[in-house]
């Protein structure tokens, strides 16, 4: 602020005690506005030489910053000139500016945090798999042969990262006749019968997510587990829910679907800590027999190999009806890397894995560890090539293999009964 | 209250039209204040107020302006009615302490000086036994508690004047006062043109100007009560300080430079420290006559001896 030379206040009059002074009827009026015109001018006046009297008007205001209500419109009008006074207003434009400037900063942040976490959330998922979802959000379940779109099928390849498999859509043989196929539905569970030799059998749960379209991409050729596609090998991504996948019409898929949806966004309704849903892993076999896994719904697969990550050593556990043979056991070969898988189910967390060579693998953490299991009942071992699997929930469960041997187990694959 | 001043014919048809609605308004009819006690009361106001020449319009926005209510009130008070007493003191004997509390900033001086006043609401007993209450001086023209804050106001001034007087010898001493270096004028010779073309300066301001740089300038006082002081926002004040300080400057500048100085000289005469203000609002009281500033009857010094001459009843 600017400074007035001290001579100019030496100047300034105040020679009041000279003169007379306002009573103090007039003092209360100018302190509360009510004097007219004239008469405030004359206070002023005075007020303006007489340090005695300022005193006295300085000293009788009213505590609160909030003037009395003055008696005549004036001073209403003085305050509603200070609300529009540009000075005010400039200073309310440049505060609404940076409101306005630090919350579209603050949002823009939040976003790039969001966007932040869900790319480390995919490259997470792409590279190492992730925790054990709930037992409601179960990985998926290769099931029964799917029909592949037409659209679906002229789709190509374009990921050829290491380990992550796209496969080629082709049609999947079901029931040993080639070329003949077959929609994946969520029902209760039912028996399969396809089980021909270098097709993909897979058994799921009723109330599992089907998604015959669009298929898995292609298989990456140099990794070597993948065949060259094949027109009479098509894929199917089951994720399963709660009981066995079956065939049925699309009517009671669409139907389940809709129960599903319904049953999901609940879940998710409920869920108020969780930021980000998980979804669930998808389980298959490819046209080669390898067993593969997703996590974003399909679009990408990486090959699982159970035999590679197989725990060092289980104890084999004595039952009534049978024993289960461990991985680490001598008679009980441990399978190729690139075993040839050809079901494969799944359960909440736990996986299930069957195929050739009487390959069967479990795991209970959604493949993160593997336990080979050899059914065996009365000294008998499981042989042949393992051509369904069936759990009805994460205790009972069937295997059937291709010479027909039907093996239950009523406690989560600890002992086994031969049928 | 009773002036001697004759009552205009404006004024008494402006009363006469306005009589029954400002009664009605006063509710003074609960204190026994009659129609036709509370029309004297209304043109001895107006009387006092209003300059001779008032037309009836001038006189009837007057009259509409009085705060009728505590008008009657103050003056049913003054002639001694119990109700309106009850009424004072329910409504105003606890904002008078508080008032004087804030004024005094001390317990013991704020009761004592609410108290005095307290004595001169209630009325002394005049030689020929007429109660006498400063009551009887409150006019309506603000409120009647702004107006008890003002008179509590002005017998602070007046009080802090009388007892600065009375400051001890020893007091002083022990303040170390007798060793401070007397405050000489400079001996620095002031331009004679700077004098006239300064108060040139000052004399085209309006009063409300000149009245901020005093407040702000000369008592110290903060932009905010100066604004407060106005009924404005403290920016206004703000910037009108700036602007006066500016214009001030520029204004006479020009005007020695008009007296043939050089710019260089002007500024440097202006600059002249003639001596350090130290001024302040108790240092600038302490310094004016030792008359009080304001009389003890709750009327100031004849604010308007020019119009009018006011007696009291």
């Amino acid at each position: 602020m600017s400074d007035v030379p001290k001579f100019v206040l030496k100047r300034l009059p105040e020679n009041a005690a000279l003169e007379t002074h306002p009573d103090a009827d007039l003092l209360t009026g100018f302190v509360e506005m009510s004097l007219l015109e004239p008469e405030r001018n004359r206070v002023t006046e005075h007020l303006a030489r007489c340090s005695a009297c300022r005193a006295v008007v300085a000293l009788a205001m009213p505590e609160s910053p909030e003037l009395e209500v003055p008696a005549l419109t004036t001073s209403s009008n003085a305050r509603r000139r200070d609300w529009f006074n540009p000075a005010v207003l400039r200073w309310v434009v440049a505060t609404a500016g940076i409101v306005a400037v630090t919350s579209v900063g603050i949002l823009q942040y939040r976003s790039h945090q969001n966007k932040i976490a869900d790319d480390n959330i995919l490259l997470a998922r792409n590279a190492a798999p992730p925790s054990v979802p709930p037992a409601d959000q179960a990985p998926l379940v290769p099931s029964q042969p799917l029909p592949v779109p037409p659209e679906a099928k002229k789709r190509q390849p374009t990921d050829s990262r290491e380990k992550v498999q796209p496969s080629r859509p082709e049609p999947m043989a079901t029931g040993g006749s080639t070329g003949s196929s077959i929609k994946m539905l969520r029902t209760p569970p039912v028996s399969h019968a396809a089980s021909a030799p270098g097709a993909a059998v897979a058994s799921g749960y009723a109330g599992a997510r089907v998604s015959a379209a669009p298929p898995p991409p292609a298989p990456n050729p140099s990794v070597g587990q993948q065949p060259a596609a094949s027109s009479s090998s098509p894929m199917v991504e089951v994720e399963s829910q709660s009981a066995t996948i079956a065939t049925s019409t699309e009517n009671e898929v669409a139907d389940q679907l809709a129960k599903d949806e319904k049953k999901q966004t609940s879940k998710n309704q409920s869920s108020t800590d969780s930021a980000v849903i998980t979804p669930p892993s998808r389980w298959s076999i490819s046209a080669d027999g390898a067993l593969q896994r997703s996590w974003d719904d399909g679009h990408t697969w990486i090959i699982v190999n159970p035999g590679a990550s197989v725990r060092g050593s289980t104890t084999a556990l004595s039952a009534s009806k049978g024993a289960v043979k461990s991985s680490a056991s001598a008679a009980t070969p441990r399978p190729r890397s690139n075993s040839v898988f050809r079901a494969a189910t799944a359960f909440g967390s736990e996986v299930w894995a069957g195929g050739s060579a009487a390959a069967l693998y479990h795991s209970s953490d959604s493949g993160l560890h593997w336990t080979r299991v050899v059914p065996s009942a009365s000294g008998a071992d499981l042989t042949g090539d393992i051509a369904t699997i069936e759990f009805s929930d994460p205790q009972h469960g069937t295997v059937t293999t291709s010479a027909g041997e039907v093996w239950l187990t009523a406690d989560a694959g600890r002992t086994w009964a031969r049928k | 209250m009773i002036t001697s001043k004759p009552i205009s014919a404006a004024v008494q048809q402006a009363v006469a039209e306005l009589l029954a609605e400002l009664h009605a308004r006063s509710g003074g009819e609960k204190y026994g204040l009659s129609p036709e006690s509370f029309a004297l009361i209304l043109s001895s106001v107006a009387t006092k107020y209003l300059p001779a020449e008032a037309s009836q319009s001038d006189a009837r926005t007057f009259l509409l302006t009085l705060r009728v209510e505590e008008l009657a009130l103050a003056r049913a008070c003054a002639a001694g009615d119990n109700a309106a007493w009850e009424v004072f003191l329910t409504r105003y004997r606890e904002k008078l302490y508080h008032s004087a509390l804030r004024i005094a900033r001390d317990d013991a001086a704020a009761r004592e000086l609410a108290d005095g006043l307290y004595g001169q609401l209630y009325g002394a007993t005049g030689p020929q036994a007429e109660r006498v209450s400063k009551l009887a001086s409150f006019s309506g023209r603000g409120s009647l508690e702004g107006w008890l804050r003002t008179v509590l106001a002005q017998e602070f001034v007046n009080r802090y004047r009388s007892t600065k007087r009375l400051v001890s010898l020893d007091e002083e001493l022990e303040g170390g006062a007798q060793f401070t270096a007397p405050e000489t004028e400079p001996a620095t010779a002031v331009d004679p043109r700077l004098e006239t073309c300064t108060d040139a300066a000052l004399a085209a301001l309006s009063s409300e100007d000149r009245f901020v740089l005093a407040a702000y300038y000369l008592d110290r006082r903060p932009l905010a009560q100066v604004a407060r002081m106005l009924s404005v926002h403290e920016s206004t004040i703000s910037r009108k300080v700036d602007k006066l300080a500016k214009t001030l400057r520029k204004k006479i500048l020009a005007g020695m430079m008009r007296q043939g100085m050089g710019r260089s000289e002007a500024e440097q005469a202006l600059e002249v420290d003639v001596r350090d203000l130290q001024l302040n609002i108790r240092g600038s009281l302490a310094q004016e006559s030792r008359q009080g500033t304001f009389s003890a009857d709750g009327e100031s010094l004849p604010w308007r001896q020019k119009n009018s001459k006011v007696g009291r009843n």
